[in-house]
């Protein structure tokens, strides 16, 4: 299966969460308020420090939604 | 007319409560957040549910016409109906005779310089992250903060690949001993379990009265340095899973006015709180694990359909959770880790000058913005509950952010 994050192709497994396929790619999630680079903390919806653009809504959980082919997701 | 039962969270004590509810001949509901059914500790693997005994509950769910709402999040309650929204479906309301809390619990993350950095995670974190999908083979991992997670979760990711450098626990040995003197005398099995992930993991120390003091890199995890108070030693490492035991979600208990002590959901011998047909179970009502969840969520269910003859006996569950607790208390040291320039309200950027001479989350929400950020303080209320003794704040539904135009019928 392949998704998208921030225009570049992401191969990724079958069941895979969003901010898993990101992390496994080496890419953070959100920009903090002071500018740094933030990645999943919690893994379980608490954190909301995964939160990006998916399908063009904006801020969701991405350890909460589940890679379906062809998905536009953008960080920062 | 049946009795409709409403179960929040589908974990193995909202799975047991269903289970036995719908058995029983009640139409049941039950809401997670996450796509599939398990909750944490029975988290599937890339949609696959691996542990058998979780198998043998689902199973006996899907015997049933229990209506499972998945990837829903639960926004609040009003007038004896749970107002539910679904990415897809929108926002829904499901009414309820009897509900059943069982929302189980978060991780406790504490602050120290560098636990912002990317590839800092949660221990529980790390394991749900590898479980949906994150790579860590070839990867090296430090395990530390506290409980019995950590050898858990080091002997998963060992398992998933990862080089495990060292699980760093902040308990003393001699604590650990008297748990382990419990435990063989009334949980045997759990030393069994503890024995088999120890065996698995034996190329990597396991350090007790350690804890990591800093995370170490520039944009990104590259090193992190742990101490026992007198030592000091940098490891460097790729991922660092490091919490510091569990919290139970108590939101929607606050929302309902249940009587919360310590932490915890106040219930009476039949898991009723103090709000009448409102009943929690699980860690909701007490950190311990697998097994008393699936009594409660039982007993519960039980009460509900008119078996009060049919509880399981407690036995020594309170017992156990007492003595996990008094072994995994947190030191002093780990709790005055911070510098000033610390984050302490991750969703803010607010540090931890700013807030480290406050005694209450209200004032100090006022003037720094702490915890007003996209996790309403479910991070860092709980840290300022540990470190300066702060009260839970009131909680308003809807208890997660949402979009205003899907508040919107």
């Amino acid at each position: 299966m392949e998704i998208n994050v921030d225009g570049k192709k992401l191969k990724v497994f079958e069941g895979s969460t969003v901010a898993a396929a990101i992390m496994s790619a080496g890419l953070n999630t959100r920009i903090s308020i002071s500018g740094k680079k933030r990645a999943p903390l919690c893994g379980m919806g608490i954190c909301h420090e995964c939160r990006a653009e998916v399908d063009g809504n904006l801020h969701e959980r991405t350890c909460m939604i589940l890679c379906r082919e062809g998905m536009e997701v953008k960080t920062k | 007319m049946k009795k409709k039962v409403v179960v929040v969270g589908a974990g193995p004590g909202g799975i047991a409560a269903a289970v036995t509810a719908a058995e029983n001949d009640a139409e049941v509901f039950i809401i997670d957040e996450n796509p599939g059914l398990g909750g944490q500790i029975w988290r599937q693997q890339l949609g696959k549910v691996k542990d058998k005994n979780a198998q043998k509950w689902i199973s006996r769910l899907e015997k049933q016409k229990v209506k499972f709402e998945s990837s829903t999040t639960v926004l609040g309650i009003e007038d004896k109906s749970v107002l539910c929204l679904h990415p897809e479906k929108g926002k829904f309301s499901i009414g309820f005779d009897n509900l059943i809390l069982a929302c189980g619990a978060k991780e406790l993350f504490l602050p120290f310089p560098g636990w912002t950095l990317p590839n800092v995670l949660g221990c529980g974190g790390a394991q749900a992250m590898v479980k949906s999908g994150l790579d860590v083979k070839g990867k090296r991992v430090v395990i530390s903060g506290s409980g019995p997670l950590l050898l858990a979760v080091a002997s998963y990711l060992k398992s998933k690949g990862a080089k495990v450098l060292g699980i760093y626990e902040q308990t003393e040995s001699s604590k650990l001993y008297k748990l382990t003197c419990f435990l063989l005398s009334k949980f045997p099995k759990k030393i069994i379990q503890g024995i088999g992930y120890r065996l698995g993991l034996l190329s990597s120390p396991w350090k007790k009265g350690w804890w990591v003091k800093q995370a170490n890199g520039n944009e990104s995890l590259e090193s992190i340095t742990v101490t026992n108070g007198k030592q000091e030693k940098v490891i460097d490492c790729d991922i660092l899973a490091c919490g510091f035991g569990l919290k139970a979600n108590l939101e929607l208990a606050k929302v309902l006015n249940c009587e919360v002590k310590s932490g915890f959901i106040s219930v009476d011998q039949f898991q009723e709180t103090s709000v009448k047909n409102i009943y929690a179970v699980g860690e909701l009502t007490g950190i311990g694990g697998l097994d008393k969840a699936l009594l409660e969520g039982e007993n519960a269910a039980n009460v509900i359909v008119g078996n009060r003859g049919q509880l399981r006996p407690r036995k020594n569950v309170d017992r156990f959770v007492d003595e996990l607790s008094r072994a995994f208390e947190l030191r002093r040291e780990v709790k005055v880790l911070s510098k000033p320039d610390t984050i302490f309200c991750r969703c803010e950027d607010v540090e931890y000058k700013d807030v480290s001479d406050s005694s209450n989350q209200r004032a100090t929400k006022l003037y720094s913005r702490c915890g007003m950020g996209a996790c309403q303080g479910r991070v860092c209320s709980s840290i300022g509950q540990e470190l300066f003794g702060w009260e839970l704040n009131k909680i308003q539904s809807p208890i997660v952010p949402v979009n205003v135009e899907s508040l919107i019928d």
